[in-house]
């Protein structure tokens, strides 16, 4: 009886062993994408035509759709909805584009992952405030494989490599489009373009009359106060994040001289209207396009709207594009700086692993020099891919130069988990000095404090 | 089998029934539970008791929130009477081409909240806005209004453009309830020598309480539920002064991943539109 036991035991240690070794060493579908081949990924995807990674199809087997979520309506992009396209072209994946409106979309994101929902494949995001936020969650799947090749870095604008890399040391992101600023004036008015924001506030104060503002801002919707505080604190040097700590500052003395421009133009220099308070960054923008401001700190990509006669009536060959200002003639060049920004891809960490194969070929694809082509020179977006705008096709993009340039300088800082949250404490705060319930400085002092006492425990 | 009525009803009102508890009750019950929880979505998800409860009654944007909804709450309801009740006198009035007319008055209604919200914005910009230009024209102000952009008139702007929305549901409500009132109790305190005004206050309104209050429910409870208009025209500045309370579950859910805290905000919520509609039909069977 025991040597029976004995030898049945023997027998199902002898079968499983196998099996279990296996298990241990079966790849997931994704595992099986050979990112560096047929070539390195920098020349895989930095070449004119994307070529697909080794070990694709087994990955993607069965998968023959993935759902993206996009921002805003997909009239309005036309190079992501050809990419896309073009994607199916090359994979046979069809990508099925959920045209989500704006204000919306990040609850919609946070809904899909709370639920646990394998509804949508690949989300968008707005890198700053809505990262971290989703890494916190817990909710994305890592995608370091398709980062894995120091040369791919090499690609994109200096600061993307940090700002993706996750706080855990994993990478969860990717990029779709990305974003910067650059100076917007009117030559009629604005004889030469201010180099640094001390002169840009002396002229605004000089050509302001009772119809046209000298500068305006945003201050009034989600997250739009931090575009020009942004862009005033990097043109000295500073930053708002501390990365180490997690933490907003904007009581740096970087921030302070910030904060009390912004709020000098408005109460002081009467170069920029209160209804600043009611500004989104588009706001803003179209106060430019219709003539009633002579300076304006706008995405280089409303270069296109601005160079429009239906668009923009008011301006048409009265406006020119400069560098971001830096502080002041003490500051070094490289501090023309705006802010960087990415429009992102995330993938669902629910969904099965091959759709997970295809949505990162997905990642991959988006990413690449071809696509990014497409984001330039079909719809005028930034080409996330710097080299792009050396291709012969960018000379028709208007401000081509500016824009290269305000790219390869800009900042991008990863807001803590929160971030949305954190933005709308300065935007309070702020207000209340302009409504003058408060002194500059009282005000941002309490609200540092307020960001503090917000903030995730260190 | 031998069906009664009522069973005959209950089995009739069965499907309705399960959905109510499918789609209403238990997920009120799962948002009753998780507002127990620590679930934050940063540390493990715990029961805590009344935690968040307590945090929230420490947290001053929960103040802010309850003191801004109340002003909306009471300012919408009551300029949406208003409107609602001039409109229905109005139409009731009207012999030929009322209907047209009543057609016309649902368009607010119909468009939805987010697009309202911006046609208001873009009425009222300090900028470009027809509101300000017809004001400066008429010599009623010397420079544009920067509504939205002033806490002080913020809130007023918001109840405007969220009482454009809800004054034709008011409005139909209360016309139908006038349309049914006999003309001869009007003609017969007429006849008693009864002026118009005390026509409308002791025949009219009497009668139309029992629809002018169910219209009022109404309204004050999804006047406690708006954020939809409001993000659009002020997204709750300048300054917090619009931020009503439903922002406050929003950034709870949406910015901070705070589930448990924005389920007590919720409940919260549930409790006080409860009191409310209970004072309402307190008053509704009296």
């Amino acid at each position: 009886m025991r040597k029976r036991n004995i030898i049945i035991l023997g027998l199902i240690f002898t079968l499983c062993f196998p099996g279990v070794i296996w298990a241990q060493k079966a790849k997931k579908a994704y595992e099986l994408i050979q990112w560096n081949k047929p070539q390195p990924i920098s020349q895989r995807i930095g070449g004119e035509k994307y070529v697909l990674p080794e070990g694709w199809k087994e990955a993607t087997k069965g998968v023959t759709k993935i759902k993206v979520s996009n921002f805003g309506a997909l009239e309005h992009d036309p190079a992501t909805v050809q990419n896309a396209k073009r994607f199916e072209e090359l994979t046979g994946i069809k990508v099925e584009l959920l045209a989500w409106a704006e204000p919306p979309i990040v609850a919609k994101t946070i809904s899909i992952f709370a639920a646990k929902s394998k509804a949508v494949d690949v989300l968008c995001y707005d890198h700053p405030t809505t990262y971290m936020q989703m890494v916190a969650g817990g909710w994305l799947h890592p995608v370091d494989a398709i980062w894995n090749d120091p040369g791919v870095w090499k690609l994109y604008a200096p600061p993307t490599k940090k700002g993706l890399t996750a706080p855990d040391g994993h990478i969860y992101g990717s990029i779709g489009q990305t974003k910067t600023m650059m100076l917007f004036y009117r030559p009629s008015i604005v004889s030469k373009p201010p180099a640094t924001w001390v002169e840009l506030q002396e002229i605004a104060k000089k050509v302001t009359t009772d119809k046209i503002w000298g500068f305006v801002y945003s201050a009034g919707g989600e997250m739009d106060i931090i575009y020009p505080l942004r862009d005033m604190i990097y043109s000295q040097g500073g930053r708002m994040v501390d990365l180490k700590k997690q933490r907003v500052m904007v009581n740096s003395p970087e921030g302070k001289n910030a904060w009390k421009m912004l709020a000098d133009m408005v109460l002081v220099d009467k170069s920029a209207p209160t209804s600043v308070l009611e500004y989104s960054w588009m706001a803003a923008s179209d106060m430019f396009a219709m003539g009633k401001a002579a300076m304006v700190m706008t995405h280089t990509v409303d270069a296109n709207r601005f160079q429009d006669p239906k668009k923009a009536p008011a301006i048409q060959n009265d406006w020119a594009v400069a560098p971001p200002p830096k502080w002041d003639k003490t500051k070094p060049d490289a501090y023309h700086a705006s802010y960087f920004d990415i429009d992102g891809y995330m993938i669902n960490k629910y969904i099965n692993d091959n759709q997970k194969a295809a949505a990162m070929l997905f990642l991959d694809f988006m990413r690449s020099y071809e696509a990014s082509y497409r984001e330039l020179i079909i719809e005028g977006n930034e080409a996330a891919v710097i080299a792009v705008y050396d291709h012969p096709d960018a000379k028709k993009v208007p401000a081509l130069e500016g824009r290269k340039a305000a790219m390869s300088r800009a900042v991008l800082e990863t807001f803590p988990p929160a971030g949305r949250a954190l933005t709308d404490i300065i935007k309070e705060f702020f207000a209340n000095v302009i409504t003058k319930k408060m002194e500059a400085m009282e005000a941002l002092e309490k609200c540092q404090k307020a960001l503090d006492e917000y903030a995730v425990p260190e | 089998m031998r069906l009664t009525n009522s069973r005959y009803g209950f089995l009739l009102n069965l499907p309705g029934l399960l959905l109510v508890i499918l789609w209403v009750f238990i997920p009120a019950l799962i948002l009753f539970l998780t507002s127990f929880l620590r679930y934050d979505n940063v540390r493990p998800i715990i029961f805590n008791g009344l935690a968040n409860y307590k945090n929230l009654l420490n947290d001053r944007l929960f103040w802010v929130g309850m003191e801004r909804i109340l002003v909306f709450s009471v300012g919408t309801t009551a300029l949406t009477f208003l409107g609602g009740l001039i409109i229905a006198l109005a139409l009731s009035g009207i012999a030929r081409g009322g209907g047209i007319l009543r057609s016309l008055m649902i368009v607010p209604w119909a468009v939805p909240a987010v697009v309202s919200g911006i046609i208001w914005k873009w009425m009222f910009s300090p900028d470009f806005g027809v509101i300000s230009d017809l004001l400066m024209k008429i010599g009623f102000i010397d420079k544009p209004l920067s509504i939205y952009g002033d806490p002080r008139l913020a809130m007023v702007g918001v109840i405007i453009a969220d009482s454009w929305t809800r004054i034709p549901f008011m409005g139909i409500i209360l016309l139908a309830a006038l349309l049914s009132i006999p003309t001869e109790l009007h003609e017969a305190a007429k006849v008693d020598g009864a002026s118009s005004t005390n026509r409308f206050f002791y025949v009219t309104l009497p009668l139309i309480k029992g629809p002018l209050l169910v219209g009022l429910l109404i309204t004050a409870i999804f006047s406690f539920r708006t954020i939809d208009i409001i993000i659009p025209l002020t997204a709750g500045g300048p300054g917090r002064a619009t931020y009503v309370f439903g922002f406050y579950i929003w950034d709870q859910i949406i910015k901070t991943l705070n589930f448990g805290m924005a389920a007590a905000a919720s409940v919260v919520l549930f409790f006080l539109t409860a009191a409310i509609a209970l004072i309402f039909i307190y008053y509704l069977r009296k």
